[in-house]
């Protein structure tokens, strides 16, 4: 299985990521982004099954979550 | 004993708070927000899930917008400092406590000026109009208490805030009393910062109080609006030198009170088990009792409001100083708090004496009996 990580800033917005992802069935874990994958350094990201990954950005996106990049 | 200083902070608690508290410290207190570990993860998971709790709580669909500090205090510094600017005015009602009147007066050396309105009026109109009467065109932020920490009085902070909206003008809520026996709606009150502790009406741990900020300030230019005066590390943006722009972490520097947090989450879902109505409603209880008893004795001045509702009764006995008859009662196995509490403008407002006067403040876990007990022991010590 290839797993998808969306990288969001902060660990608040990831649990809230989690969150609605979770009442859509979209399982995911929260997981901390080696600072070298990104531009500003330590951050937080929501990995899960890339299956998923594009659904996840479409309700990030209408749920106003920010997400910086993908990352596989 | 007989605890009856709950306004300053509630005890004891709830089981629950306990236990939260005690799973927190043996089993998963990691750092939150620093690591990708389990323990670290954990903590950050009840962070998150009490942040949660406190928006819904007061009708808030971002737990994001949660600002964790260490008390009310640092939070109503926080919420004024970063929104007031040089040039600006602040307005302030004469029932703040100096958590409220400190902050705007150490303002003045930053050209930031303050004015004081009358909120010891009875009605919600000549309250509105004490206000409108002191908003100036530099008025940009005007603070509420909501309950006052000395009497029974509650200010109309709906009415405040559809002012503050129609006039542009930010409004902050000191819910230091409030939070726990009022429902409190942050959008319907139209408030841009709600500032309450986790150890009083929530029944939470000291330690720990919190900032809910409204919605509109999710995306605004903070570098121009929202300042900072704590900096720090917070585990996000390492390589920034300056805090993130965004809320809560632009405010969060430094390890949050875990622990204590975890306690608040456990106090807010007994509050929102038990209902602050019914919390309400058994504090004005006893509180009618002992003003009813109280009114009835000679020798006794009540102060405040007499047909307010709330959990609060400050008074005081001819021939003993506030302090003295503090320390009686408390050799009698009765805590309550005497002085000024904190706020010489309120106890001004209300005309106490000049040391002040002594409080005596409900909880849930406190029941009539107590108040007759309280009230033999007083006779007594008043009798002697």
């Amino acid at each position: 299985m290839t797993s998808y990580t969306i990288a969001i800033s902060t660990m608040t917005l990831a649990f809230k990521a989690q969150q609605v992802l979770g009442q859509y069935s979209i399982p995911s874990s929260i997981i901390k982004i080696d600072p070298s994958q990104t531009k500003k350094g330590c951050s937080y990201g929501l990995k899960m099954n890339y299956y998923h990954a594009d659904n996840a950005k479409r309700l990030l996106t209408q749920n106003s979550i920010k997400f910086s990049e993908l990352l596989r | 004993m007989i605890y009856f200083d709950n306004a300053a902070t509630t005890f004891p608690k709830p089981e629950s708070v306990y236990d939260s508290v005690q799973d927190c410290m043996r089993y998963y207190c990691g750092n939150p927000g620093r690591s990708g570990h389990k323990l670290s993860v954990a903590a950050s998971k009840k962070i998150y899930e009490c942040r949660s709790c406190i928006a819904s709580m007061f009708h808030s669909d971002s737990p994001e917008q949660v600002v964790f500090t260490y008390n009310t205090t640092y939070a109503l510094n926080i919420a004024i400092k970063s929104m007031a600017c040089r040039g600006d005015h602040i307005l302030i009602s004469n029932l703040e406590h100096n958590s409220v009147l400190r902050p705007v007066n150490s303002l003045l050396a930053h050209g930031i000026s303050y004015g004081i309105y009358d909120a010891s009026y009875e009605s919600k109109e000549e309250i509105l109009r004490s206000i409108k009467s002191n908003i100036r065109p530099n008025t940009k932020i005007i603070v509420a208490i909501h309950s006052s920490n000395i009497s029974p009085i509650t200010l109309p902070i709906e009415e405040i805030g559809k002012l503050c909206k129609s006039r542009n003008i930010a409004f902050i809520v000191d819910a230091a009393q409030s939070a726990g026996t009022y429902d409190i709606d942050i959008n319907k009150c139209g408030i841009d910062a709600l500032c309450a502790p986790g150890h009083k009406g929530l029944y939470g741990p000291q330690g720990c109080g919190f900032i809910l900020f409204s919605d509109k300030y999710k995306d605004l230019i903070p570098e121009m609006y929202l300042k900072t005066f704590i900096e720090g590390g917070n585990g996000i943006n390492s390589i920034e030198k300056s805090m993130p722009s965004f809320i809560p972490e632009r405010f969060e520097a430094g390890t949050l009170a875990t622990p204590a947090i975890a306690g608040l989450d456990a106090g807010l879902r007994f509050v929102k088990s038990v209902g602050t109505e019914t919390i309400f409603a058994h504090e004005n209880k006893l509180r009618k009792r002992l003003t009813y008893i109280l009114s009835n004795t000679e020798g006794i001045t009540l102060y405040g409001p007499k047909n307010a509702d709330g959990g609060i009764v400050l008074f005081n006995a001819d021939n003993f100083t506030p302090s003295e008859l503090a320390d009686e009662l408390d050799r009698s196995g009765i805590c309550v708090r005497s002085g000024l509490h904190c706020s010489p403008l309120a106890h001004k407002a209300l005309n106490t004496r000049e040391d002040g006067a002594v409080r005596v403040s409900f909880s849930i876990f406190n029941n009539l009996n107590e108040v007759e007990v309280f009230y033999k022991k007083l006779k007594y010590i008043l009798s002697k």
